[in-house]
This record gives C-alpha cells, sequence and structure tokens, in this order.
C-alpha cells in the first residue's frame, strides 16, 4: 500500500468515487458540447475536474499532489469501464456493429489494448503497489515526474526509477511470452 | 531505496529496484556482468533481472514499441477521445445490466437448470430460481451484469469464493456460462430471506444481533484468510437457512464490477462502503469488516450510521463523519458492545479490529458476563494461608511456562559502528511483514524462522520480553509492530549487530520470503536473500532463508551442519506450525483457544513435540493438571523432536515437577541459562527449586529477581522474590523490589503487598486498614472473593475471628457460584480452623470432612495432588482424627512410584503427625528423620517438620529444643508466610493442653526471631 496523506488528513480532497463520477459526466459534456470530432485527452479532463472540484487555497501542494492521485486512478476506471463496454459490445450484444470504419477498429484494438494493461498493472500492483501507482499517475492522470513525485511524496529520482522498471516489467509482461514468473 | 512502500512484496521489489537502478547506471555490456555478481548465486532472481534489464534496453534502443508509449500515442491520436465519447454520466446511466439483459421465462433452460421464477432483480444482477432434475434440488441462478468484464476475471473470482467451505457461507454448487456466453452461478437457495427483509421490521434484539456479527465475522474471517475479500458486505447479502443460520452470499462478486460494489445503485450499497473503498484505496478485509460493522450498527439501532441525501453526500459523509453513538439510539446496547461496533467502524483500518476473528471473539466478549479473571497470586491464595505448600511451585509453573517464548541474551556491543557482524551478537527479528491475508501464515513463518536461528549458537535472537521494554522506555506501546525505521531505532538502543527483515508474501501459488540484514545504525542493508517455495515445502524456504542469513552473518557451515533440519524439531505440516503459532499467540489472552487450535496441530501432527510442550503449559493455565501431565510425558516421549531449547526445559520441567530430583532440575536449569541467558522460564523454575526444594532464599531471590527483569509487567515473580526479601529480613530490599513492578497489576499488586507486609510484620491495625482498602479497591472479580479470602484468612491467624469468620462464609457463596470448589474447600478448612479456636471441635470436623468432599481429586497435577493430600492428612492427623487420614488417602491416591522421594517423604510426615498425637514422641522423631535426605524436602514441608519436632520434643519434656524448632518453623515459613505456622500454633492453642504456646515464642514477629539476622 501507498503510504499518502489520508483522508483524515486532507478532509477536503474529494474521492475516487466523486472523481470517477465527475469525469464520467465531463466526458459526456465534451462529447455533447463539441460533437464527436472534438479530440480530448485524459490529461485535460483531470485537470477540467480539478478546476471544478479542486481549491488550490484550500489544498494546499499537498493535496494538490493527492487530488492527482486520486483523479488518475479514477480516470484509468473510467477509461477502463469505457474499454470494457466497447468489448462487451463488440462481442455482440444488443447494438449491432453498423459500421466498421477505420477509425472504429483502431478504438476497438485501443480499447484491448487498454484492457490488457489494465490486467497487467493489476498484477504489478499486487506484486509492487508503488510501481503501479507510478504508472497509473503518470499515464493516466498525465502528470509529470516532479507531480506525480509529490502525489506519492517520493523523490523524483525514485520516480523516474520506478517508471523504467514498471516499463520494462509491462513490456515485458505484455510483449514476452507469458508474464514475467515471481518464482 | 525508501522503506516508505511496505507492500506484500516490499523486500523483494526493492530489491529488484535497487538492482535494476544500479545496472541502468552502468554501460549496456556491463550490465549483466554485475548482475551475475550481484544476485549472489541467486538464478532466479538473475533470470528476472536480466529479464526486465533487456526490456528496457529494447525499448530504450527503439526496437520495440512498449505498450505504454503505444497507448499514450493512442491517447494522442484521440481513441481515448473516442472510448471516452462513449462514456454516459452517472446520473441516468442505463442499467449496466440492460445491455445484455438476461430475460429468461419459467420454463427455460440454462445448462441443465430448469427456470422456475425470477426471485430478484438489481444492479448486480438478476437472480432466478431453477430445479436442478439431476440432483432434484432447487438452486438460485445468479446472472452478472457480463458487459462490466470480460467474464474471464469474473468466473476465476467467482471459482475462488466457491471454494470456501464455512458453515455461514452459501455454498455456490457451479460458476459457469450459459449458451449465450453469459456468465451465471448457480448457487444453494436459502429459504430463510435476506436480512434486509427482517431489518424492514425495526431492529434486532441485542443477542440476535450479535449472534448474526458474530457468524458473519467468523465467515469473513474464514475467506480472508484464503486472500478472499467480500467488498460488498450488506444486508441483502446475508440470507438465513431454515434452521436462522446466517449465510454470506456473492463473495467477491463485487470485484467483477471493476472494484467497486454496484456502481448504477442509488446508494443502498453505498452505505456499506469503506472510507479506503470510496477513495479507491487498496481494500483488504478490515473493509469487508467496516461494511459488518455498518450492518451491525444497523441491526442494532434500525438505523444505518451514514446518511445522507444523495450519493455523493452520503460518500463525504463515509469519509468525514463519525457514527453517532449507538448506546445513546439504543440503550439495551452495553458500552463494551457499542465499543466494538465504534472499533468497526474507526475510519483508519489500522485503527479496526485486526480480523473477523478478532472481531468475533470481541463480540462475544462484550455481551458476555467478565469472565472470572485469576491473577496467578490470587489464584493460590487460599492454598497458601491455610495448607501453605506448594503455592509457590504452582505460581511458578504457571508463571514459567505462560511466559511468552525468549531467546538468547545477547553479547552486549556499545556505541561504535560494526562494519560486519560479530559472532554472538543479538539480531532483532521483525515481524514478517505481509498482506492482511497471510498474517497467519507469517506469524508461523517468524516462529519458525525464531527456533532455527536458536538453534544457533552464533546469532542470539532478541527477547521479545526486552523489545517491549525497549519499546517502552521510547514511548511506544510494547505491542507496536517492528516495522521500517522503528525496527532500526530499537535494534540500534539494543545494541544488536543486525536487524533481519523479512517478508512473506503470496505470487500466484507460491510463497516469496525474503530476508534483509541491515546495519542499525546506519540502516545500511548488510545483505538481502529471499527464496520462494509451494505452500508444502513453505517450511524448508524459511529453514533455507534462516540458514542463508546465518550463513551471511558469518557462522561457520560446520556450526550450520549441526542444526537439525527445521521440520524435525518443528514439524512437517505448515499448518500444524500455523495452527501452534496462533495458539502462542492466544496463549495470554484466550486459553480455551489455545487448546482448540492445539488439539488441531497435534490431530495433523500426533509427535509435534513443541506443541505438546504448550499444551502442557496451557493445561496448568486452566487448572487443567490432567493435562498438563499427559503432553508433558508425550512432549519428552516425542524429544527427538524438540529443539534444544525446549528439549532442556521440557527436561527440567520434568527434574523438578515429576520426578522431583531437585539438584538435577538446578542443574538443567543452570546450562539452560548458560546458553540462554533471558530465559524467564528458566530463572522463575530455577528460582522455585533453590526456594521450594533447596532451601536457598539467597539463590532463589536472586533468580526471582532476575526473572522479573525479564517479565515485562515484572507480575508473575516479583511478589515472590519480594516475599523472600522478607523471609531474609531484608524488609527494604522487599519494598523496593515491588516499586519495581509495572503494566496494569500495578495497583492491585501494591495493594495486596501492602495487607502481606502487614501480617508479616503483625501490625493488626495496618493489616486491617490494608485490608479495607485492598477490599474497597476491589481489584480482583467477581466482587474480589480472591483478596477477601486472603484478608480472612490473615485475619484468622490474627486470632480476629470476629472479622475473619463473615467475611470467609460470603466468600464461600462466591466460590459456590463460580464453581470454584478447591478454592471453596480450603474456606471451609480456614473455617474449621475457626471452629478449634472457639473449641468447637464437632463443627470443626464437619466443616473438614465437607472440604474433603468439596475439592475435586482430578483437579490438580499429579505433585500438586499429592501435596494436597498430603496435608490434608498432617492436618487431621495431628488433630487426631485417624479416621479421616484414611478417607483421604482412599479419595486422593498416592503416588505410583512407592519409593518416589515426595511420595516416601510424604508418608513418614504424615505418620510423623499421627504419633504426634497419640503422643508417641520417639516414632514421631524416627519418623521424621526418615523422611527426607537431608538439603532437600518438599516445598512448605519443612515448616511441618520443625513443627512436629517442636511438637514432640514437647511431649518429652525438652522445652528448650521444642521452642527452638517451632523458632525454625516460624522461621521457615517462609514458603507460604509465617501464618502457617501460627495457623497451626492457633490449631494447637485451641486443643488446649498438647502444647503451651502462650509464651508466644512462635507468635513473635521474625525481626524478633531473628534480630542479628
Amino acid at each position: 500500500m501507498i503510504e499518502r496523506p489520508t483522508p483524515a488528513d486532507l478532509p477536503e480532497v474529494p474521492h475516487v468515487a466523486l472523481l470517477y463520477d465527475e469525469l464520467r459526466s465531463l466526458a459526456h459534456r465534451y462529447r455533447s458540447r463539441e460533437g464527436a470530432a472534438a479530440t480530448l485527452h485524459t490529461t485535460e479532463l483531470v485537470h477540467e475536474a480539478y478546476l471544478r472540484l479542486g481549491d488550490d487555497e484550500r489544498l494546499g501542494s499537498r493535496g494538490r499532489a493527492y487530488f492527482f492521485g486520486a483523479a488518475s486512478q479514477a480516470m484509468r476506471r473510467v477509461l477502463v469501464d469505457a474499454a470494457r463496454r466497447r468489448n462487451a459490445q463488440k462481442r455482440g450484444g444488443e447494438f449491432a456493429q453498423v459500421t466498421l470504419g477505420e477509425e472504429h477498429v483502431a478504438v476497438d484494438a485501443y480499447a484491448s489494448d487498454l484492457l490488457d494493461l489494465d490486467r497487467a498493472l493489476s498484477t504489478l500492483e499486487s506484486e509492487s503497489p508503488r510501481l503501479a501507482r507510478v504508472v497509473e499517475l503518470r499515464f493516466f492522470g498525465g502528470l509529470s515526474v516532479e507531480e506525480t513525485a509529490a502525489a506519492l511524496e517520493v523523490s523524483p529520482r525514485t520516480v523516474k526509477g520506478d517508471w523504467a522498471l514498471a516499463r520494462a516489467w509491462l513490456h515485458d509482461a505484455l510483449g514476452g511470452e507469458g508474464t514475467p514468473d515471481a518464482t | 531505496m525508501s522503506h516508505e512502500a511496505p507492500g506484500p512484496d516490499h523486500g523483494l521489489w526493492d530489491r529488484i529496484s535497487e538492482l535494476f537502478q544500479r545496472a541502468l547506471d552502468r554501460p549496456p555490456g556491463e550490465r549483466d556482468a554485475f548482475l551475475v555478481e550481484a544476485v549472489h548465486g541467486d538464478s532466479a532472481l538473475l533470470a528476472r533481472m536480466r529479464r526486465l534489464v533487456a526490456a528496457h534496453e529494447e525499448v530504450e534502443a527503439g526496437r520495440a514499441e512498449d505498450p505504454l508509449s503505444s497507448l499514450a500515442a493512442g491517447l494522442e491520436a484521440g481513441r481515448a477521445a473516442a472510448l471516452l465519447r462513449e462514456v454516459e454520466p452517472r446520473e441516468g446511466a442505463v442499467d449496466p445490466g440492460k445491455s445484455l439483459a438476461v430475460d429468461l421465462s419459467p420454463g427455460d433452460r440454462v445448462g441443465r437448470y430448469r427456470i422456475r421464477r425470477r426471485l430478484g432483480r438489481g444492479g448486480m444482477g438478476t437472480v432466478y430460481e431453477a430445479h436442478d432434475p439431476v440432483l432434484d434440488r432447487c438452486v438460485a441462478l445468479k446472472f452478472l451484469p457480463p458487459l462490466l468484464d470480460d467474464g474471464t476475471r469474473l468466473l476465476e473470482e467467482a471459482r475462488a469464493a466457491s471454494s470456501l467451505d464455512h458453515p455461514c457461507i452459501g455454498t455456490v454448487y457451479e460458476v459457469d456460462q450459459d449458451d449465450q456466453g453469459r456468465p451465471f452461478i448457480a448457487m444453494a437457495s436459502y429459504p430463510g430471506g435476506t436480512l434486509r427483509d427482517r431489518l424492514r421490521a425495526g431492529p434486532l434484539p441485542v443477542a440476535e444481533a450479535v449472534r448474526i456479527g458474530v457468524q458473519v465475522a467468523d465467515a469473513l474471517d474464514a475467506a480472508h484468510v484464503r486472500g478472499i475479500l467480500h467488498r460488498d458486505v450488506k444486508p441483502e447479502n446475508l440470507v438465513f437457512d431454515e434452521s436462522g443460520r446466517v449465510k454470506v452470499v456473492d463473495f467477491g462478486i463485487a470485484r467483477t464490477t471493476g472494484g467497486e460494489p454496484d456502481p448504477s445503485s442509488t446508494g443502498g450499497t453505498a452505505a456499506y462502503m469503506s472510507p479506503e473503498q470510496v477513495s479507491g484505496r487498496p481494500l483488504d478485509g478490515r473493509s469487508d469488516l467496516w461494511a459488518l460493522g455498518v450492518v451491525l450498527f444497523e441491526m442494532l439501532s434500525g438505523q444505518r450510521p451514514f446518511q445522507a441525501e444523495d450519493r455523493r453526500q452520503l460518500l463525504e459523509e463515509i469519509q468525514r463523519a463519525d457514527a453517532p453513538a449507538l448506546g445513546t439510539l439504543r440503550p439495551a446496547v452495553n458500552p463494551e458492545l457499542a465499543q466494538v461496533v465504534a472499533r468497526t467502524l474507526a475510519r483508519a483500518p489500522s485503527q479496526r479490529l485486526p480480523s473477523g476473528k478478532a472481531l468475533a471473539t470481541a463480540l462475544r466478549d462484550a455481551t458476555r458476563p467478565a469472565p472470572q479473571l485469576l491473577s496467578p497470586f490470587s489464584r493460590t491464595r487460599g492454598a497458601r494461608v491455610v495448607l501453605g505448600l506448594g503455592a509457590i511451585a504452582l505460581l511458578l509453573f504457571i508463571g514459567g511456562v505462560v511466559a511468552a517464548r525468549q531467546g538468547p541474551q545477547l553479547v552486549e556491543a556499545q556505541g561504535f559502528a560494526r562494519p560486519a557482524f560479530s559472532p554472538h551478537s543479538e539480531v532483532l527479528v521483525t515481524e514478517f511483514q505481509s498482506g492482511e491475508e497471510l498474517a497467519e501464515l507469517a506469524l508461523a513463518t517468524r516462529e519458525a524462522l525464531v527456533v532455527d536461528l536458536q538453534q544457533s549458537g552464533f546469532v542470539r535472537v532478541v527477547p521479545r520480553v526486552r523489545v517491549q521494554q525497549t519499546l517502552t522506555r521510547m514511548g511506544y506501546a510494547s505491542d507496536t509492530p517492528l516495522e521500517g525505521t522503528l525496527a532500526l531505532e530499537v535494534g540500534e538502543r539494543m545494541g544488536v549487530g543486525a536487524v533481519l527483515e523479512t517478508t512473506v508474501a503470496r505470487a500466484g501459488s507460491r510463497y516469496m520470503l525474503a530476508g534483509r540484514a541491515l546495519e542499525p545504525q546506519s540502516g545500511e542493508e548488510l545483505f538481502a536473500v529471499r527464496t520462494s517455495a509451494g505452500e508444502r515445502r513453505l517450511l524448508g524456504a524459511v529453514e533455507r532463508l534462516s540458514r542463508e542469513m546465518r550463513l551471511r552473518l558469518g557462522e561457520a557451515s560446520e556450526s550450520l551442519a549441526e542444526s537439525r533440519p527445521l521440520p524435525e524439531v518443528t514439524t512437517a505440516s505448515m499448518e500444524a506450525l500455523r495452527l501452534y503459532a496462533l495458539a502462542e499467540q492466544a496463549m495470554s489472552f484466550d486459553p480455551v483457544r489455545v487448546t482448540t487450535f492445539l488439539e488441531a496441530a497435534l490431530e495433523l501432527d500426533p509427535g509435534f513435540a513443541m506443541a505438546h510442550r504448550l499444551a502442557a503449559a496451557a493445561g496448568v493455565n486452566q487448572m487443567r493438571f490432567e493435562v498438563t501431565n499427559h503432553h508433558l510425558r508425550l512432549a519428552w516421549e516425542h524429544r527427538d523432536r524438540l529443539p534444544d531449547r525446549e528439549r532442556w526445559l521440557v527436561e527440567a520441567a520434568r527434574a523438578s515437577e515429576v520426578d522431583y530430583h531437585p539438584f538435577r532440575a538446578e542443574e538443567l536449569y543452570e546450562r539452560i541459562l548458560a546458553r540462554f541467558p533471558d530465559e524467564f522460564i528458566a530463572w522463575a523454575n530455577l528460582g522455585n527449586t533453590r526456594a521450594s526444594w533447596l532451601h536457598d532464599p539467597e539463590g532463589a531471590l536472586v533468580a526471582f529477581q532476575r526473572a522479573s527483569e525479564l517479565d515485562a509487567e515484572a507480575l508473575r515473580t516479583l511478589p515472590t522474590a519480594a516475599q523472600i526479601a522478607l523471609i531474609l529480613n531484608r524488609p527494604e530490599e522487599a519494598d523496593d523490589l515491588m516499586v519495581g513492578a509495572r503494566g496494569a497489576q500495578f495497583e492491585p499488586m501494591q495493594a495486596r503487598w501492602r495487607v502481606t507486609r502487614a501480617f508479616w510484620y503483625e501490625d493488626r491495625q495496618e493489616l486491617v486498614a490494608a485490608c479495607e482498602g485492598l477490599l474497597a479497591a476491589g481489584f480482583s472479580s467477581p466482587p474480589q472473593a480472591d483478596d477477601r479470602e486472603m484478608c480472612g484468612s490473615m485475619y484468622l491467624v490474627e486470632g480476629e475471628l470476629a472479622r475473619s469468620v463473615p467475611i470467609l462464609e460470603s466468600v464461600m457463596e462466591d466460590y459456590v457460584r463460580g464453581g470454584r470448589y478447591r478454592n471453596l474447600a480450603s474456606v471451609l478448612q480456614s473455617l474449621a480452623v475457626a471452629d478449634l479456636m472457639r473449641g468447637d471441635t464437632v463443627q470443626a470436623q464437619g466443616r473438614f470432612r465437607e472440604a474433603l468432599q468439596l475439592a475435586p481429586p482430578d483437579g490438580f497435577g499429579e505433585p500438586d495432588r499429592y501435596i494436597y493430600r498430603t496435608n490434608l492428612q498432617i492436618h487431621a492427623a495431628i488433630l487426631g482424627w485417624d479416621d479421616l487420614v484414611g478417607r483421604i488417602g482412599e479419595r486422593y491416591p498416592p503416588l505410583p512410584d512407592p519409593d518416589h522421594l515426595l511420595g516416601r517423604g510424604g508418608k513418614h510426615l504424615v505418620r510423623a503427625a499421627s504419633a504426634v498425637s497419640h503422643g508417641d514422641a520417639v516414632t514421631a522423631l524416627a519418623e521424621l528423620d526418615a523422611a527426607f535426605p537431608p538439603g532437600v524436602m518438599a516445598m512448605g514441608w519443612r515448616t511441618f517438620d520443625e513443627l512436629l519436632r517442636g511438637l514432640a520434643f514437647e511431649l518429652l519434656g525438652e522445652d528448650e529444643l521444642a521452642v527452638d524448632h517451632f523458632r525454625r518453623a516460624a522461621d521457615r515459613g517462609w514458603a507460604g508466610f509465617p501464618g502457617l505456622t501460627k495457623d497451626r500454633l492457633n490449631i494447637l492453642m485451641a486443643r488446649e493442653g498438647l502444647v503451651r504456646v502462650e509464651g508466644g515464642t512462635a507468635m513473635a514477629s521474625p525481626r524478633q526471631l531473628n534480630p542479628g539476622s
């Protein structure tokens, strides 16, 4: 388990479940506002959520770091849930696949990759929670090395090392034959 | 590396991370050579590191696209956005089950099941009642919303949960998919409805709520120890079978929805989510216990502890608000129970009860009358004043075996940096780090590790008690877990040579054990080792880990070779060892569980000698001496399977408690102490042997003092040590010793000490004040029976009949209620003495006979029973009640071995007493001479010996000699207070004319008797 400020320390930080809701409605609103052509970056979403729910003055830098930590986790779940939904549809639910344009195929592939990553990350999480958190923060939350270090309350050097190691581990896990064995 | 992340694989991953970093710091060409060197021959680690480094190089060189980069590119290309565009906001979200809605009608087939009707439908899926024609039974089929998962994980999880076999966990028959690939779970159908149904009628009776709570806590515990979390404990998931037993259903299913219970729910489930669940932090069993706490709260009060208008507010409440006080909502809930529930609802998991088992125990304890707690001090008191014998032996055997297992002492090393571990230095073994679900296993592995380290003469494991003392001095609670920097600080303060930090974690079906040695001052890692094994070979892995660490600390391999294989000196069954470790943990607070655990362990491995030894100790704690004798015998029978330390302890216990070879016992204890100088049991029993048998009060005092220093709360031997100081006529020393008492028992001990002291100095006024103070304080429970008996008996010896008799009579009622017949018998004997002092011989004899009927003949250990028998017989013989002497002999059988030292000596003493009462002084003296060899005598029998000699010489008209012996009787009475002698003398005074003690030599204080010493 990662040592992080507990909710009791930081009573003002919204919790992950709330952020999850928030990110979902934000994503939805983007779509309604800008139509299907809009590109949407996860990082933007997270920052948007912060603008809406966070408050620099109240949270301070430590609270801010924690906020982004929680938001990254929520982002991961939003994306993964979306990918699952996508996959389930592909396998044939009520919603027939009407078009199969190139973009759809690409998105499908992306969703599968994302789910693979999520699974591998869960495995990594059970072995080294810190490494998994680094990936979550950097990848899903779009945090910089420094921001990640602040959120985890470790040094940037540790984050860099962890990032490289996690990346190598994931590469090995997803690309190699089978997962790295712990034995 | 930093230590702030004590994850399940903390040690291993720190190691991997460190090696990875150091490898990358080198040019690519040198990395492999570095790794080969750095893993110290650990080929599995080497293989792993090579893969990681190769993967890194591949990515860096652009030979391969790493998944994160490609996914990140996907983010840029808007694919994530495409995905997210499909995301619906939470509010008004479609039922996730809808898109692949299961809609079956009666008569439809699913697999071999035929649908009867739909039972319910919710966010977690749809449940049907169905019939299984093959087994002709009714089942419940649960379909889960498949789009929340790709199915695989659901099946895995549900299958894991289906392996749970517990009376309070719903039975899962099978997990399968229907022909459309929709996963479903077939489970037993329970007709008793859900807890939710019952709650609709309002709160439950307290006892019923607790019963349900205990069953659920037990069920959760059974799941948690196998690493399975429920994640969605709520009244809807607690159903009742036809007999009203609760069944927890839907284990682990919540996980399949993405780690969150029931996302589509409008708040029903959210109300049971733990704060860590709400904030998405990693969960362990304590999260389920929180949910159970909410359920308990609801069962007891009829309302939920956290309520809000909408989900968002509710989640905030859970994170921020405290649950209302249960006692004010439902006054029938007692404060203890309210406290237990409040603890399960502590926001920080660390503040909650650690396990379902602990919660079940706490719930049971909170709702039953306070158990009768007997401190070793009070437990023996009744026998001490009237009979006086055996008390110390019993006390110490109890004390000794209760003591936590301890290890050897260090050669103290003073505060300069030690570059390497020096031989015979101490090591501090931290708790095995593990996840919650491996906590019990970690306990067992630590146990095994310590046993193996103790086999080494090279390293010495710091005894737990000294760690506790150090923690207390540093201002921590004595049971603070030794982790991270705290372990280093403690190690540094104690001057240990190394801190051994260990972890156990599960990786698939294997267990990873890792250990590293840290230099306590710098925190520098001396080395790290690790190994892994399947569950069956885990003990072998612990042994490898231990031996590797010993080797790297510098132990010679020849010395290592002398250590016996760990499974051979413990048990080959990991499960038995786990049960043993649990038993040992429960030793100080839950004797019944100790027995249960050990019985289970011994069933798995009947020759598990360490478990026999612990069972013998547990028998003493429960006053079940037949159990003690049985297991002591079996431990001895299987002594080949004991590590040295344990074997010597059993051998010494036999010498002192079974064979009565005091010199041999002393020698054995001294031998143990040469190797394990911090062994509390050995010091305490050495003191016992010296005091009770060898008449070496000085030596005994030294041993008791040492034992007291090694006793975390100095409870068990300190009062005895202080009494011996009194006997040696060193009252200041006695008082100083008592000041050293610590901990929760400090006040009661001081109050009792004041009584003892006043009694010893025959200061009646002070005695009355001390007794009144003690009784008013009401320390022992129930209503101070033991303390009242002590005061009543002391008043009696002081001749204060008017104070004594009413107290003693009132104590009888308590003992009857508590079923404490042995204590009851001793009170009756005291009252018989009071009758004699009043001259009512008939009533005295009646009470004496009654007492004889009451003390159960099997309520003793072998030596203790024989001593009791002999004491009774001596009493009866002195009083001339010859028929009673015979009756006692019938009720309490003699020792099986007729030549036994104790048996032979006791027989002669009884004969001498009988001879005295018949006026045959010459026979009496001859019997006494034949009783014991010089320098050895059982327990407090020395006092009887002196007393009987005094009586014999009195009969012979040798007054001067008689007085000498009476004085010595008073002086020797130290084994059970001078009251013993005075007690006897008061009986004799009542038998007017038998002996003249009015002159009062025996009534004088020890100070007057020993003016010079």
